[in-house]
């Protein structure tokens, strides 16, 4: 029985691993860019978890994906290398912004980070020598030379590397804390969280996780732009994916993000550009009819059958 | 000693004075009342006291240590535990865990000692069943939860705003028996309560709020026969 508990993780961890021995460069590649919005999508829930609603997730992989590449163009480091650096400067430059920004709540810090993308995007426009301006840049090659498997071992490693810092929030104090934030800020305060100091840690780390996303996107597909890097697509689809799988949780967002992004492959193959409408149209009914989202329901589900065998 | 004490303590916003030259004490081992008609600054003394309002004017001590300016979780720290009048459980939490924010944040207690810290605390104020959602809680239970997250950060000084409210006489006396325990194992104990039979049965001394300011202050017997008290709660006659 207990052994049974962990058997879906243990065939959902193998699959994932030995995925590219079974599928072609195709298939590696939806699910490369699928296990990139699972890391925004989770991330983004990291945050939500204290109540903060962050639009920032974009700004933040954008940001991430230039530090990479302009590191990597100018200084000539490891791929690699510039990925984590890409991460860092995301995750500090949060870590500054969150100490001024952080003392706003509610649709106050929801849009003042919204708009950090397109201030990003400005700032990196207007540097052109560095930055290349409103072209952006290109890399002379792409990771691994393109090469789709290892492609997507390294962006798996960033989504596994992510679902284990969210089970870590999920299991120790910050759980805790980032919760009585969410529940009762003044409840939270009075019994001694530093909220503040809280808040500024979740921001810098999920920015960093994020930024570290958007420097493998930007190896992955070799280049950098203003409009590609810091498009809205990289808050909305990761946003609907975590709605759809429920928030608050480490599994909702896996969940949605696996449904969603193999959803939205073949929508865009069915009705090109129409898949747009659809993620929308997914959000408003997620909202009204499963505002737990599908673990939620899962949950609601398995509890109301339990009681069912309960009362017979 | 006085474990807590105010020196002229003033909070206005913009116009309005809610708590104006409020001077008193708190001794060890003390239950004070703090009573007074509605709006008379209560709860405002207690957010000053513990930080979630900075005060206009005056200073804050507990024991030696000034803590006017200090934040609302320093002050926790330092030893002051409140419950909030409207309950604010924390719903997305279960009991136990709501008992372990205290614990782990007041106290900064490691994960599986706060979760002990939990059981102890709940078999003390006789909460039963602490892994159940707070959803299931009943409203006494509710109000012992409230009491039990304070306790958990091992305050000196606990305020208690109107943890009555809403119980029947049973449930009264049960909370009122889990009270004085809490002050029996050294905490001085504040509490702020509209049912008269509660504070005259539970505190040693009672201070008497009126428009911000303190109008009395004695022993119960002495300050329910004070004309000012009277006049506070029923009106000045023409």
């Amino acid at each position: 029985m207990r052994i049974a508990r962990y058997v879906p993780y243990l065939v959902g961890a193998a699959v994932a691993a030995t995925f590219p021995l079974f599928s072609g460069a195709y298939l590696e590649q939806v699910a490369g860019a699928t296990l990139i919005y699972l890391t925004l999508a989770l991330s983004w829930d990291m945050l939500l978890r204290s109540g903060q609603l962050g639009f920032g997730t974009a700004g933040f992989f954008g940001l991430g994906s230039y530090a990479a590449v302009l590191l990597f163009l100018n200084v000539g480091v490891q791929p690699f290398v510039s990925i984590i650096f890409g991460g860092i400067v995301a995750g500090v430059v949060a870590l500054l912004l969150g100490l001024a920004v952080l003392r706003l709540r509610g649709m106050y810090f929801a849009i003042t980070t919204l708009a950090l993308a397109g201030i990003f995007a400005v700032v990196l426009r207007n540097f052109p020598s560095l930055t290349g301006g409103a072209e952006g840049k290109m890399l002379p090659s792409c990771i691994f030379s393109g090469d789709t498997a290892n492609v997507y071992w390294l962006i798996l490693v960033v989504a596994v590397m992510t679902i284990v810092i969210s089970e870590v929030f999920e299991r120790t104090r910050i759980h805790v804390a980032l919760t009585s934030i969410r529940n009762d800020e003044r409840v939270a305060k009075s019994s001694g969280v530093n909220v503040f100091k809280y808040l500024v840690f979740v921001f810098a780390v999920t920015s960093a996780i994020q930024g570290i996303a958007g420097g493998v996107y930007a190896h992955v597909f070799g280049f950098v732009s203003p409009e590609g890097s810091f498009s809205a697509n990289f808050l909305l689809l990761p946003l609907a994916m975590a709605l759809l799988g429920g928030i608050h949780s480490t599994w909702g967002p896996v969940i949605g993000a696996l449904v969603l992004g193999a959803l939205s492959e073949y929508l865009k193959l069915q009705i090109p550009y129409g898949h747009l409408l659809v993620y929308g149209a997914i959000i408003v009914v997620v909202i009204l009819f499963l505002p737990q989202g599908l673990s939620g329901a899962a949950r609601a589900w398995r509890g109301r059958s339990h009681a069912a065998r309960g009362a017979r | 000693m006085a474990v807590l004490r105010t020196e002229s303590l003033e909070r206005r916003f913009g116009g309005l004075v809610a708590v104006h030259d409020l001077t008193f004490e708190l001794a060890e081992n003390e239950i004070l009342g703090i009573i007074g008609p509605n709006g008379a600054g209560k709860t405002t003394a207690i957010n000053v006291i513990s930080g979630l309002y900075m005060p206009t004017t005056g200073r804050i001590f507990l024991g030696e240590d000034e803590i006017t300016y200090a934040p609302p979780h320093v002050r926790c720290h330092m030893g002051i535990g409140r419950t909030f009048q409207l309950v604010h459980p924390l719903v997305d939490l279960t009991a136990r865990e709501n008992i372990m924010v205290g614990a782990l944040f007041g106290r900064n207690q490691r994960l599986r000692q706060a979760r002990k810290t939990a059981e102890e605390i709940a078999a003390k104020l006789d909460l039963e069943g602490i892994d159940r959602s707070v959803s299931d809680l009943t409203v006494l239970e509710i109000k012992k939860l409230e009491i039990g997250r304070a306790l958990a950060s091992n305050p000196k000084v606990l305020f208690l705003d109107e943890v009555m409210a809403g119980l029947n006489s049973d449930e009264t006396k049960a909370a009122l028996d889990a009270v004085r325990r809490i002050r029996d194992q050294g905490v001085a104990i504040c509490v702020v309560e509209h049912v008269m039979s509660v504070i005259r049965d539970l505190t040693d001394r009672v201070v008497v709020l009126d428009g911000g300011t303190i109008i009395a202050e004695g022993p119960y017997s002495k300050v329910s026969a004070d004309p000012r008290v009277i006049a506070a709660y029923l009106g000045e006659e023409e």
